[in-house]
């Protein structure tokens, strides 16, 4: 019976109740909205970085951390990596060579990272290749030796181009200083000018010939299929191969999980705005409300229903207004995160130069589920828990005063 | 009869004068451009020599003159001893093959240059540590052609036009080498880039005898892409073939040269 | 002015309402200003941070050094120049360094070192370098001895009494060589920076370099940051014919810049939406406050009164009740400002972790700043007035007849 007086009541006064779920939508579909953007700019980062730059796990001798000084190379390398790509999760493995040296062109010197990769084998794990625009040549294409694909900061460094000569020099593993001229097959740019300006990539084929030897390994990296994954994965590769070191993306690059951290705290932040600021208003609004209708409620007051049921009466009218608001706030914002995420929102006006910065200014904002519904409860029920107070004002009234208002 | 001995020796003219003419030929036919490199290469190196040298270091708003005694055999082994200015002095540099150690006394300490370091200019001038250690050589690494003959300074030259075999570990686009017709000397060398962008110049002159050959004895080294500067090398005192064996070369050796 | 009386009447005859209404205006101001506050306290102490981390507010050098960072490219400050520097309006502190590289060698290991000569306590004053210090002691302003980077020592193999080697060259060429007494080790949160720091005091690292009176950089922290295009403009015009160049710290620092960018749009994100739904909380307020009023109104009008005035009278209320909400709001969230600002919150957690891992307090302060409290209570104000609009149109559109009869 109350259900159907509180349903009734809900219709009765459009305006009121309107006031209402709009204050839900807006607080959920702001709250969702904004998380799901700021989700989505770190994740592309991360992403870029994992896809790009360091992959999800990386394995290395020990010893070659310290100082990285390339003598210190993994053991056995394939058949490390073929058990590695056997394990669940994995989606693939590739081994690089890494020396440090020097960079010369006619105009300058730099000193470099010279990573020697099979360019087949990186493709599965790296994303690099990718980042080479169409006017920046290709990934290890046609059959010359010696060829080199090196970022654009580099090349600008150098004042070099594409098919242009650099000459790479190094030392081998027994000390000897070695030196070799590759030619620039293409060059790469990424969101990070200190990976672009170090990192050059030859074969490792190319590489070992003109060292006269093998250079070993001394990288293995690993892309899994999921980010979540790391944990479990990581936890087997220590147990299994307890001579390597075996780092996660975070460990490689600390300052993405600081920012991470950082995003995370302005989220919870956000989230907790919101809650109190849609409860105090709500309070607010059910407060209003409540003495709107103090007539009407003294005559049901003095008709006969006992507090408790009045009580009940405005709970249920509440819960109704913030299920409704609720549902239509989690279908709106699904449906724009949703549309956002196709395609992207261009954030460049909002924040100018955005781009040039380092972060795509286009965004592709995304949730996840179950931070989606756990907003969405948290607002549903703030909204509710919101009413008790002004619920428990109206039982407060005098029916006979009541009755007299004007 | 006397026929049979005018045509014999008519034959035998004809023979001499023929085999002149081819002689003639062949000779100038043999100086390819390889060979005129070659010969200019062993002959500003001989197989060791001796002797001192005033490195003078100009820069825009400083100069810096240098002297050392060098000691160098083949390619591989090379000993200089700074001789001035006083705060450099009693310094030695040691390369064997592709290795260098600086041996410094204030602090009575030899190190070995790391990689890293070998492309840092050498005692301040436009030559780098691995210029000096350089493995690359302009008989070896390059294809030669002769392009003209010109005359530079006062001396003709043939020109010859040098380009990188594409495995040689050089960074230049080209070179273009001068040598002198009569001596075999290096007289000047411009240094391109890829894009044909004059990099490098170097001037050789004032032949003089050094020892048991005539050579420049004045070479100036321009890097076009800074301004106002330059590295001038003088030999005052030349000799070569000298007798040194390997063991001259050692790093107990740096501490005791004088 | 009667119209000013009779509108605060008006207000106080149902102190309810009035309440209820100036409480959503409160609400507005109140987070509005906490949430800036936080914000801006958080940007400004990334920039802090930032700062602090080496280069200060503002450096100079000789023009054409931080494009070629040689020896020959340092300059010399002269006493009364620098008294010229330091007298500038808005300059606080001044950091003196001579930077250039060197080989260090101990035992058999050589490496390539960084050598940063500077003034043991202007540099802390900036930096907090003694902070870093793991082993032994800080540089002290008289002695010759010299602080090594941990990842350094180690690959060295030196400790604290150790006596290294430093080789290089020096100033127009001259060469370079000594041994130092190593005094201390520190740690630098970049791994790069901890494999290659040797810090000296600035006339150890002077003589070293055979460089009498020269330094490198000069970096400068202003006591208004704020000012700071004001502070390298009067900078500039004081140093003409010195030929130096003045460089802002986030033209220095530019990849740190690209993440602080990215923030700013996050902030601007969240703002937005607090602003939407306090704002619709007034306007829900103002909504329902207007539709109990209609019968007053229609009685009003038909006693006489003319629309026109009625409008004003209701817009002077609403503004009354705008002053009456945003001055109880700020003076409620000042104390807490107020109070964060002396002592920041302390971050606690994961998050705090992140933190300290980078040699960063993890404190987050209040920002206090009179333009946006100010600049906030306007733009409150100005939504105010906005959802005047709705009780005016309801006004105009008056039908006595109806009005009465509700």
């Amino acid at each position: 019976m109350i259900f159907k007086i509180a349903f009734k009541n809900v219709w009765r006064n459009k305006t009121r109740s309107l006031i209402v779920i709009v204050a839900i939508i807006l607080g959920l579909t702001g709250g969702i909205l904004t998380t799901s953007i700021m989700t989505g700019m770190i994740d592309q980062k991360i992403r870029a970085e994992i896809t790009n730059e360091i992959s999800h796990i990386q394995m290395h001798n020990p010893e070659y951390l310290k100082n990285y000084e390339s003598e210190f190379t993994i053991a056995h390398p394939d058949s490390i990596s073929s058990l590695i790509s056997k394990l669940p999760g994995v989606k693939a493995v590739c081994s690089h060579t890494r020396i440090t040296g020097m960079a010369a062109s006619p105009n300058a010197a730099a000193g470099i990272q010279i990573v020697g990769i099979d360019p087949i084998a990186e493709k599965k794990v790296s994303g690099l290749y990718t980042s080479i625009p169409d006017s920046g040549g290709g990934y290890f294409t046609g059959i010359r030796k010696n060829q080199i694909v090196i970022g654009r900061k580099l090349a600008d460094k150098l004042k070099i181009r594409l098919k242009s000569k650099m000459v790479i020099r190094y030392q081998n593993n027994d000390g000897n200083l070695t030196e070799a001229a590759f030619i620039v097959n293409g060059i790469f740019q990424t969101s990070n000018p200190a990976f672009d300006e170090t990192n050059v990539f030859v074969k490792k084929k190319d590489l070992d010939l003109i060292t006269g030897g093998d250079n070993g390994i001394q990288e293995i990296a690993i892309l899994l299929n999921n980010i979540d994954l790391i944990p479990g994965t990581e936890a087997a590769l220590k147990t299994k191969f307890k001579g390597l070191d075996v780092e996660n993306w975070m460990e490689i690059r600390p300052e993405m999980g600081f920012i991470t951290s950082a995003i995370a705290l302005e989220v919870y932040i956000l989230m907790g705005i919101i809650l109190f600021a849609l409860a105090f208003g709500i309070v607010n609004t059910m407060l209003m409300i409540v003495f709107e209708r103090t007539r009407e409620l003294g005559m049901l007051m003095a008709v006969g229903m006992s507090k408790s049921r009045v009580f009940r009466m405005i709970m249920l009218e509440t819960i109704f207004l913030t299920i409704i608001g609720g549902v239509i706030g989690m279908i709106l914002s699904a449906a724009l995160v949703g549309f956002l995420h196709q395609h992207g929102i261009d954030l460049s006006s909002v924040s100018k130069g955005l781009g040039a910065y380092g972060f795509d200014s286009k965004i592709y904002p995304f949730i996840k589920k179950d931070l989606y519904f756990n907003l969405s409860l948290m607002i549903i029920c703030t909204g509710i828990l919101s009413a008790i107070m002004p619920a428990r004002k109206a039982l407060r009234l005098n029916p006979v005063e009541a009755i007299r208002v004007e | 009869m006397i026929t049979d001995i005018m045509t014999t020796k008519l034959k035998h003219i004809t023979m001499t004068l023929l085999s002149l003419v081819s002689l003639q030929v062949v000779y100038a036919q043999g100086l390819s451009a390889d060979d005129i490199i070659r010969k200019a290469d062993d002959k500003s190196r001989g197989l060791s020599s001796e002797g001192s040298i005033t490195m003078t270091v100009i820069r825009p708003d400083w100069t810096r003159t240098i002297t050392m005694k060098t000691w160098s055999k083949s390619r591989e082994y090379s000993l200089v001893l700074i001789t001035a200015p006083a705060k450099d002095k009693g310094q030695v540099f040691l390369k064997i093959k592709t290795e260098m150690w600086n041996w410094v006394p204030s602090i009575d300490k030899t190190i070995k240059i790391p990689p890293s370091m070998m492309l840092q200019s050498w005692m301040g001038s436009d030559f780098t540590n691995d210029d000096l250690v350089k493995q690359s050589s302009i008989v070896v690494d390059y294809t030669h052609k002769i392009l003209a003959k010109e005359n530079v300074r006062g001396m003709d030259c043939y020109k010859i036009e040098m380009i990188p075999l594409p495995e040689a570990a050089v960074v230049w686009g080209k070179v273009i080498m001068w040598i002198t017709e009569s001596g075999f000397d290096q007289w000047k060398a411009e240094y391109y880039d890829e894009d044909n962008k004059l990099v490098n110049v170097s001037n050789s002159s004032d032949i003089k005898k050094m020892g048991d050959r005539e050579i420049p004895t004045h070479i100036e080294m321009v890097p076009l892409t800074k301004k106002g500067q330059k590295t001038i090398m003088q030999f005052d005192e030349m000799k070569f073939n000298t007798q040194l064996n390997e063991g001259f070369f050692s790093q107990q050796n740096m501490k005791k040269i004088r | 002015m009667n119209d000013i009386r009779l509108a605060w009447r008006n207000i106080w005859r149902n102190k309810r309402r009035t309440l209820l209404t100036a409480a959503s205006i409160f609400l507005a101001i109140f987070l509005a200003l906490l949430v800036r506050s936080m914000q801006t306290g958080m940007f400004d102490r990334l920039i802090d941070i930032t700062i602090r981390s080496y280069t200060g507010h503002i450096q100079i050098h000789k023009n054409g050094y931080w494009d070629d960072k040689d020896i020959n490219n340092s300059m010399e400050i002269s006493d009364s120049l620098m008294k010229v520097i330091i007298s500038t309006n808005n300059v606080d502190k001044t950091v003196p360094r001579l930077e250039y590289f060197a080989l260090a060698s101990f035992g058999k290991q050589t490496k390539g070192a960084l050598l940063t000569g500077t003034d043991p306590v202007k540099e802390n004053a900036l930096t907090n370098l003694s902070a870093k210090i793991t082993k032994g002691r800080y540089l002290d302003s008289a002695g010759k001895g010299i602080v090594v980077a941990e990842g350094l020592a180690s690959f060295l193999g030196l400790t604290v009494g150790d006596t290294l080697v430093l080789i290089g060259q020096g100033f127009h060429g001259v060469s370079a060589a000594g041994k130092y007494l190593v005094t201390g080790i520190l740690h630098y949160p970049s791994p790069q920076l901890n494999n290659q720091l040797v810090y000296m005091n600035l006339p150890t690292a002077q003589d070293f370099f055979d460089a009498e009176n020269r330094i490198t950089s000069l970096s400068i922290i202003l006591k208004n940051p704020d000012e700071i295009n004001r502070a390298i403009t009067d900078l500039k015009s004081r140093t003409t014919g010195q030929n130096f160049e003045i460089m802002r710290w986030d033209e220095i620092m530019v990849e740190i810049m690209q993440q602080l960018k990215a923030k700013t749009t996050t902030g601007i994100l969240i703002i937005g939406i607090l602003y939407m739904i306090v704002g619709f909380g007034i306007f829900g307020t103002v909504i329902m406050m207007t539709n109990e009023r209609i019968k007053e109104f229609g009685v009003i009008v038909s006693v006489g009164m003319q629309k026109s005035r009625l409008a004003v009278i209701t817009v002077l209320e609403m503004i009354l009740l705008g002053l009456i909400g945003t001055l109880s709001g700020v003076m409620a969230a000042m104390p807490i400002i107020v109070y964060y600002h002396l002592h920041p919150i302390r971050i606690w957690g994961s998050m705090a972790q992140a933190f300290t891992s980078f040699g960063i307090e993890p404190i987050m302060p209040l920002a206090l700043k009179p333009f946006f409290i100010l600049w906030n209570v306007c733009f409150i104000l100005f939504l105010v007035l906005l959802t005047c609009i709705y009780p005016i149109r309801k006004i105009f559109k008056l039908r006595v007849v109806d009005a009465l009869h509700k």
